[in-house]
């Protein structure tokens, strides 16, 4: 079996298991890579957050990454592609996103993995805050990600 | 006149919670300064014009009309994964 699968979750990712699963799903390919993204401990400033918040939409998020994922499909040629991203209230140091990308050749999952998670960084439907006791700050983009972003155009 | 329950995402939800019911005329800038007037605290931010109004799930214009009965949300700008 192979193509896209895009998730959103409101529990734990495992990352062992989902590219365990990823890779039964790219059966075939001869490159898969793989990234798991963990929510940092501290905000661009050094602070000390509690958490991430994330908010999704109930039917734009999902696919807003299909999207994603599809494009990076079509412009690397890949096999299969998965993102799982989380939702709701993640601890620091709890992964946030798992995503894979299989292909014939190790430079095209590589270069494709690097393409979608810049998009994901990006464009993405959350609204992403820090949270520091019961305060959010809500957070954008930051021109490095749009930087990262507007490498691929 | 009709009533709307509005959705709201992100930022927009955070003073007073994702739902705001307001009474305001068919049109989405008519339910946008409802809800605004509703809550000060999310004006700006909902009237900015980077927050797009979402009707029955499809992105439409700021001055679009809506249908009785219709599901009408604000987004922010996305934060990105």
């Amino acid at each position: 079996m192979s193509g896209i699968d895009t998730r959103v979750v409101a529990e734990p990712i495992d990352p062992a298991q989902e590219l365990h699963t990823f890779l039964d799903r790219a059966a075939g390919a001869g490159g898969v890579a793989s990234f798991t993204g963990v929510t940092r401990t501290t905000d661009a400033d050094g602070g000390i957050i509690d958490a991430l918040v994330l908010d999704a939409h109930p039917t734009l998020t999902v696919p807003s990454l299909a999207s994603i994922a599809t494009a990076a499909q079509a412009r690397f040629a890949l096999s299969a592609a998965t993102v799982v991203h989380r939702s709701g209230v993640v601890a620091p140091g709890a992964p946030i996103v798992f995503a894979a990308t299989a292909a014939p050749h190790r430079r095209e999952a590589i270069d494709a993995l690097d393409y979608l998670m810049d998009r994901v960084k990006t464009e993405a439907v959350f609204w992403k805050a820090e949270l520091r006791g019961t305060t959010r700050r809500w957070i954008a983009p930051r021109d490095a990600d749009r930087a990262d972003r507007a490498r691929w155009e | 006149m009709h009533e709307w329950t509005v959705q709201l995402y992100g930022e927009l939800a955070d003073a007073s919670g994702p739902q705001a019911t307001v009474h305001a005329r068919a049109t989405v800038p008519d339910v946008r300064a409802a809800v605004a007037a509703a809550r000060p605290a999310i004006a700006d931010a909902l009237t900015a014009p980077t927050t797009r109004a979402c009707v029955d799930g499809a992105f439409v214009p700021h001055d679009a009309p809506l249908a009785p009965g219709s599901v009408v949300e604000f987004l922010p700008v996305v934060s990105g994964g």
